[in-house]
C-alpha cells in the first residue's frame, strides 16, 4: 500500500493562537479516513493545510511522496479534490456546467471542456441521479442534491484522493446515509482514498476504515473504529459522558442521559 | 422535446443579441437632426460600398463621415465597457461591480483635466489613458502593500484611489478658467460628438486582440468565479489569473474611456441583463454582452443626439436609463450579492 499523504509535525497558527499543534499521520491508498472532533478542534484547518489553501507555519506535508508546496497548482488538483463544507454560490451556472468545472486541472487557461468531456460529465450526473437536472441552475436544486453535485465535480477531477469537509452537514438522515454510502461505493469501485470529517461517531464507525480523534489541534487517538471509538476516548474528547454499544462489529454511540430525579 | 424547445429558444435569444448592433446601427443611421429619408440613406451606403460617386456629397458626408463613425464609435465603446464589465463581475464574483471599480474613470478624468487645464499640447486621450491605467495600478499596489489582494481589498483600494483622483480633478477644476472648466465638465459626462474614423480605427485595432484573448479564456473565468477555496482546489492559480483577467479588462476599458469620456452604467447593467437572459456561462456571456453593449450604447447615443436640438452628453442618457434598472435589481435582492465578496 502506497502512502498518499504523510504529515510530519504540522503546526498552524492564526491570529496568534495555534490551531494545529504538531500533527503527525499518514494516509494509505484505498481507505476511508474520518476525522472526528468537537467544533474548533482544527478539522477544517487541517484540510485547508493539506490542500495548500493555507500554508502551514511549520512541519512537512508530503503528497504522493513529494513536498506539497513544490507541486504546481494544476498538478496538485490532479492529486487531491475537495468538497467544501459549505458552498456559497456566486453565479447560477447550470448543473452540467458546474460539474464540468471539475475538468479545470486538465485544461490550460485558453481551453474549455470538449464535447467528449461534457458527455463524461453527463455520465457522472447519471450515476448520481442528477442527469435530469443538467440544464437547471445549480442554485435551484435541493441541499442533498447540491452536496452530491459537489462530490460529482470532485470526481470529475479524477484524483486518487478526495477530501470532504463534513459531507453530511445540513443534510437530513436519508441524505446523510445516501452520501456516505456513495462515498463507500466509490472507494470499493474505484480504489479512491477518502479523508473526511464528521460529527456523528456512529456514522464514522459505519463508514470508515480509520478514525482520527482530533482535539485542540492535536491527534488524540487514531486507528480502526473498534480501537478508537471507546467510551473512554470519546467521553474525554467530547467532555461528556458517552455510551458505546457494539453491534455487528459497529459502534453505536449515544450520550448517557442524566435523568432528572423527582420530575413529575 | 422540451430540451429541443429550450435549445431553439436559446438560439433565438443568442441570435437576437448577436445581430442587435447591426439592427440598432442601421436604424440609428436613419435618424438625425438633418432629415434624410431611409431609402436615400441606403442608397448612399450602397454607393459608397460600390465605390460610386455620390449624387449628393453633402448628404453622403453626413451619413458616411458624421453618423457612421459616431455609430461605430459608440458601438465599440459600448462593447468595450460591457466586455470588461462582465469580466470584472466574474473576477470579483459579484454582478454589481462595474468596470470603473478599480479607479479607471477617476484616473481618466484626472488625465483629461490635466490635459485641458495645464498641458494642452498633450492629447486628452493620451493623458486620460495613461492615468486610467496608473490609477488601477495604484489600486492594485495599495492592496498589495496591505498584503491583501482579495476582491474586497481591491474594491476598497479602488475606492481610495478614486477618491484621491477625484479630489485632484476638483482641484484642477477650481484652478482653471471657466472656459476650460466647461470643456472638462463636458468631457467627464461622456460624449461621442467628436467621433471620427481615426478614433474608430484606434479603438478597434487596440482592443480587438485583448477581446479575442478574453474570449479564449472565457471558460476559465467560470472556474475563477467560484468561491476562492474551490477555485484553488480546482488547480487555479487565482492570484495570477485574476491579475491576467483584470489587466486585460482594464486595458480595454481605459482605451474606451479615454476616447469618449466617462459613460456610466453600461458596463454594469448590460452584463447583468445578458446574464439574466442567457445565464452566467462566460463563454456565451462575454461575446453576447459585448454585442448587446454595442446596441445599447448606439441606442443611448441616438437618443442623446436626436431627443432635442442639443447634443446631450450620452452619459446623462445612460444614467437616466440605467438608474431605474438598478433600483429594480436591488428590489430583486441584488444587494445580497455583496456578501460573496
Amino acid at each position: 500500500m502506497g502512502k498518499l499523504i504523510e504529515v510530519r509535525d504540522l503546526w498552524f497558527a492564526k491570529g496568534g493562537s495555534s490551531i494545529l499543534k504538531g500533527i503527525n499521520f499518514e494516509v494509505e491508498e484505498g481507505k476511508i479516513y474520518t476525522v472526528l472532533g468537537p467544533n474548533g478542534a482544527g478539522k477544517s484547518t487541517l484540510f485547508r493545510c493539506l490542500l495548500g489553501i493555507w500554508k502551514a507555519e511549520r512541519g512537512e506535508i508530503l503528497l504522493d511522496g513529494r513536498k506539497l508546496y513544490n507541486i504546481p497548482p494544476q498538478e496538485k488538483a490532479r492529486l487531491i479534490s475537495f468538497v467544501p463544507q459549505e458552498h456559497i454560490p456566486t453565479f447560477p451556472f447550470t448543473v452540467l456546467e458546474f460539474v464540468a468545472m471539475g475538468f479545470a486541472p486538465y485544461l490550460s487557461i485558453l481551453q474549455a471542456p470538449s464535447k467528449r468531456d461534457y458527455e463524461k460529465a453527463e455520465e457522472v450526473l447519471r450515476e448520481f441521479n442528477l442527469a435530469r437536472l443538467k440544464d437547471v441552475p445549480y442554485t435551484d436544486i435541493s441541499g442533498g442534491e447540491g452536496r452530491l453535485l459537489l462530490i460529482a465535480r470532485a470526481l470529475m477531477q479524477n484524483t486518487p484522493l478526495l477530501i470532504l469537509d463534513e459531507p453530511t452537514s445540513h443534510l437530513d438522515y436519508h441524505n446523510q446515509t445516501l452520501i456516505l454510502q456513495k462515498i463507500r461505493e466509490l472507494v470499493y469501485k474505484t480504489k479512491k482514498t477518502i479523508l473526511m470529517s464528521m460529527h456523528d461517531p456512529t456514522f464514522a464507525s459505519l463508514f470508515s476504515d480509520v478514525v482520527i480523534l482530533l482535539k485542540g489541534g492535536e491527534i488524540k487517538h487514531m486507528g480502526t473504529p473498534e480501537q478508537v471509538l471507546t467510551e473512554a476516548n470519546l467521553s474525554s474528547v467530547y467532555e461528556m459522558s458517552l455510551k458505546v454499544i457494539s453491534v455487528d462489529g459497529f459502534r453505536l454511540v449515544y450520550p448517557s442521559l442524566q435523568i432528572v430525579e423527582g420530575r413529575s | 422535446m422540451a430540451s429541443s424547445r429550450t435549445f431553439l429558444s436559446r438560439s433565438i435569444v443568442y441570435t437576437l443579441f448577436a445581430v442587435s448592433p447591426i439592427l440598432f446601427g442601421l436604424v440609428s443611421l436613419f435618424l438625425g437632426a438633418y432629415g434624410i429619408p431611409p431609402l436615400k440613406v441606403m442608397k448612399i451606403l450602397l454607393d459608397s460600398m460600390l465605390m460610386h460617386k455620390s449624387a449628393n456629397p453633402q448628404e453622403s458626408a453626413i451619413i458616411l463621415d458624421v453618423r457612421l463613425p459616431r455609430i461605430m464609435l459608440s458601438c465599440l465603446v459600448g462593447m468595450s465597457l460591457s466586455l470588461s464589465g462582465s469580466v470584472m463581475q466574474g473576477v470579483f464574483r459579484n454582478p454589481l461591480v462595474d468596470p470603473y471599480i478599480l479607479g479607471v474613470s477617476a484616473g481618466a478624468a484626472f488625465g483629461c483635466a490635466l490635459s485641458t487645464g495645464f498641458l494642452p499640447y498633450l492629447p486628452i486621450q493620451l493623458l486620460a489613458f495613461i492615468f486610467a491605467l496608473s490609477s488601477v495600478l495604484l489600486s492594485y499596489s495599495v492592496a498589495k502593500a496591505a498584503k491583501d489582494i482579495s476582491p474586497l481589498a481591491l474594491v476598497l483600494s479602488g475606492i481610495i484611489v478614486s477618491a484621491i483622483f477625484n479630489a485632484l480633478v476638483s482641484l484642477v477644476k477650481f484652478l482653471v478658467d471657466p472656459h476650460k472648466l466647461q470643456s472638462i465638465v463636458y468631457w467627464l459626462m461622456g460624449s461621442f460628438s467628436l467621433a471620427d474614423w481615426k478614433e474608430v480605427k484606434i479603438l478597434s485595432l487596440s482592443t480587438t486582440p485583448f477581446a479575442i484573448l478574453l474570449f479564449l479564456m472565457s471558460w476559465r473565468l467560470n472556474v475563477l468565479s467560484l468561491p476562492e477555496e474551490e477555485a484553488i482546489s480546482l488547480g487555479i492559480n487565482i492570484k495570477k489569473e485574476r491579475l491576467i483577467f483584470l489587466s486585460l479588462a482594464t486595458f480595454i476599458v481605459a482605451v474606451a474611456v479615454s476616447s469618449s469620456g466617462i459613460i456610466g452604467w453600461i458596463g454594469l447593467i448590460v452584463p447583468h441583463i445578458v446574464r439574466m437572459s442567457i445565464g452566467p456561462n462566460h463563454r456565451a456571456l462575454l461575446p453576447l454582452s459585448m454585442a448587446f453593449g454595442g446596441s445599447f450604447t448606439i441606442f443611448a447615443d441616438t437618443v442623446a443626439r436626436t431627443i432635442s436640438q442639443f447634443d446631450i452628453p450620452v452619459g446623462i442618457i445612460t444614467a437616466v436609463l440605467g438608474a431605474p434598472f438598478f433600483v429594480y435589481l436591488l428590489r430583486k435582492g441584488g444587494a445580497k450579492r455583496w456578501e460573496s465578496l
